[in-house]
């Protein structure tokens, strides 16, 4: 697995963060968007930077993108594929919500006026260009898509890898996701009033207003156990299961009993063969939103009759977006892997009418099963079930 | 996989529909096409139940995108409206669906190109491996705008982007009115030697290519096959593939085609081929 995010640059730099209690959200340092007001969760590298690295990694041949997100993929794809797999029968599933808008939007206005002088920067725009450069990168032959359902997306793309990998259409799977920090998401945000103007979120807290934007990219690679094991290759972690269901309630806000959300949880683990009981460690979605929040909540009380040890890294990380589900997939195998609960955001104010409370401590304890949520707009509710190895 | 019935027009949908009154007024218009399409679908092959929702858009939402885009490098304002950027998202469109006909199942919306909607012909099928009882409507749209014309005419010259929607109700098992079934699908670098071998195994009558440069070379072919440029008909862009299987299923049937069809795109040395057979 391969990931970079606010938290570090790659696998090793994450854990170290996690096991250390290290948050990543602070004010823009790299990326040059305004809003000094707002903390986010930014990746330590200039796009400049990132050129450099990509370039030591694939040659000054390769030609690459000028979009962040798609240099956020690359980075994080070449270090989940570095084992030298066979790429060539590697499926390529990826996701992101706007693609390369951080770079359509600094190139718009001109664009608008008519100045078509850099209009061939504009095929980069589409969410599955940055896709296309992975799957050129590791010599992908085989098909490659991209899964665009907002903040459920690389959730989404394991669930289909699974599927691939099961029903025996793919020996080998890249699936993950990359969204990079951009104005356009960042004033979307202000504009539905979900940004915490505070400083640091503070998710499922009764004093909680609203979210930390970030950036990551996160990938992994899924194989079937008996291949792995053939190729010597121990896995990770297992994919038990994972659901992606619909609250069918409204475009942007959770139904207040949380339906989506708690049938994705429920399906999750059935098709994971687990009672909710079995669960050690839920990362929750929680991205420190009025709505969600208390909906998610809702949803894990009407679920578990004891709520297990939950957190939500995206007090650490920011909120990634079509990144997040693939990088806290990341996260819950290092906290398998290093058998700790990470605290995101501690808080002794217990949401109005819920007792349930996120961990508010770095818990030591062997994790065997747990459960990653990714919840988006349109109703798009995603959980996912992973095992230690 | 079951195609139980299809809706594919150019772009502007009209015709009754059972959407809530008042419904389609506060959608842009790439959603409400969507809805209206998926209303005639739905219609068309007596469906009241949908247990999944897969959908295809090359660029989503375009005309919010570029609302929200002019409104954020415009003049600074504290005050903005946030439904052009939740209205931008790809998945707004299932996500409407879903909200309209109460649809609690997988929701899921693909962007590739020309191959979104080869992936969720797929993921359809992989659905209803599992739940073949099950009913899954599946959908690809695009819009066009001045300025996406304009970008794809400097890029590449000769190429006039189109916009589109086209709607399909699927079935995992066979049913009295099924137009036509999906026998094979692929999406990945395909050489012409494997192209002609998969042709012959599937034993392919007619085949209907796009190409999204309009210059470009059609692949070589078997001599025997009949080989019909589609995106003339349906424009290009993201939907097209849609567009495209829509026209075929209305034409399977007819004596005009013998034996399976062939709908195969291709971007760059990338291949993507639906396999389509009468019922």
């Amino acid at each position: 697995m391969g990931a970079i995010c606010a938290l570090g640059n790659d696998v090793d730099a994450l854990t170290k963060s996690l096991v250390e209690g290290t948050r990543g959200i602070k004010p823009l340092e790299h990326l040059d968007l305004g809003f000094p007001e707002l903390h986010f969760g930014e990746v330590a590298l200039s796009n400049a930077e990132l050129v450099q690295e990509l370039k030591a990694l694939l040659g000054e041949e390769f030609a690459l993108p000028l979009s962040r997100t798609a240099l956020l993929a690359l980075f994080a794809a070449l270090s989940a594929t570095r084992e030298a797999l066979d790429e060539n029968n590697t499926v390529v599933i990826s996701a992101s919500t706007v693609g390369g808008m951080d770079l359509s939007e600094r190139l718009f206005a001109d664009w608008k006026a008519g100045e078509m002088t850099q209009a061939r920067y504009a095929a980069e725009h589409p969410v599955g260009s940055h896709t296309s450069f992975v799957a050129d990168a590791i010599g992908c032959k085989a098909m490659h898509t991209t899964i665009s359902t907002a903040c459920s997306s690389s959730a989404n793309a394991m669930i289909l890898g699974a599927q691939l990998l099961r029903t025996g259409r793919a020996k080998r799977v890249l699936a993950g996701g990359s969204d990079a920090l951009c104005k356009f998401t960042i004033e979307g945000f202000k504009a539905l009033s979900a940004m915490d103007t505070t400083g640091v979120t503070k998710p499922f807290s009764n004093e909680r207003n609203g979210m930390n934007l970030g950036e990551a990219a996160a990938y992994l690679v899924m194989e079937c156990e008996a291949d792995a094991l053939e190729a010597g290759r121990k896995p990770l972690a297992f994919f038990a299961g994972g659901a992606n269901r619909n609250d069918a309630h409204h475009q942007t806000a959770t139904s207040p009993e949380g339906n989506g959300p708690y049938l994705a949880m429920r399906d999750a683990l059935e098709i994971a063969g687990l009672k909710p009981d079995e669960v050690d460690h839920i990362n929750a979605h929680g991205t420190g939103t009025d709505n969600n929040d208390i909906t998610e909540l809702a949803a894990m009380e009407r679920l578990f009759r004891k709520v297990p040890q939950y957190t939500t890294t995206k007090a650490l990380t920011g909120h990634t977006l079509a990144a997040a589900g693939a990088l806290e997939a990341v996260i819950s195998i290092i906290c398998m892997r290093e058998g700790i609960v990470p605290v995101g955001h501690a808080t002794s104010a217990a949401i109005t009418g819920h007792t349930a409370m996120p961990v508010a401590q770095t818990i030591r304890r062997p994790l065997r099963n747990v459960l990653s949520n990714s919840f988006g707009f349109g109703g798009n509710d995603t959980a996912i079930v992973l095992m230690g190895s | 996989m079951f195609i139980r019935g299809a809706i594919s027009e150019d772009a502007e949908m009209g015709g009754s529909l059972a959407l809530p009154p008042g419904a389609d007024r506060r959608m842009a218009k790439i959603q409400r096409a969507t809805c209206h399409s998926m209303y005639a679908a739905l219609n068309k092959t007596g469906t009241t139940a949908i247990d999944a929702i897969f959908a295809a858009t090359a660029l989503g939402c375009l005309e919010d995108t570029e609302c929200f885009l002019d409104e954020i490098t415009g003049p600074s304002t504290s005050l903005r409206s946030p439904l052009p950027f939740m209205r931008s998202t790809h998945n707004t469109m299932a996500g409407q669906l879903a909200l309209l006909l109460k649809v609690h199942g997988p929701n899921i919306t693909y962007s590739q190109s020309l191959f979104g909607f080869h992936a969720v012909l797929l993921n359809a099928l992989l659905h209803l491996e599992e739940e073949p009882s099950h009913t899954v409507a599946a959908f690809a749209a695009d819009e066009r705008t001045e300025l996406a014309t304009a970008l794809v005419q400097t890029n590449i010259p000769g190429t006039v982007l189109g916009e589109g929607v086209a709607s399909f109700i699927l079935g995992g098992t066979a049913k009295t009115g099924d137009v036509a079934r999906i026998t094979r699908l692929e999406q990945r670098i395909i050489t012409d030697v494997e192209l002609e071998k998969i042709m012959e195994e599937e034993q392919i009558g007619s085949v209907f290519c796009s190409q999204w440069t309009a210059d470009a070379e059609f692949p070589k072919l078997s001599s025997k096959t009949v080989v019909e440029r589609y995106d003339p008909a349906t424009g290009n862009h993201g939907a097209q593939t849609a567009l495209a299987l829509g026209k075929v299923v209305d034409r399977i049937a007819s004596p005009s085609i013998t034996g399976p069809c062939m709908i195969l795109d291709q971007v760059g040395d990338r291949r993507g081929i639906i396999v389509v057979a009468p019922c």
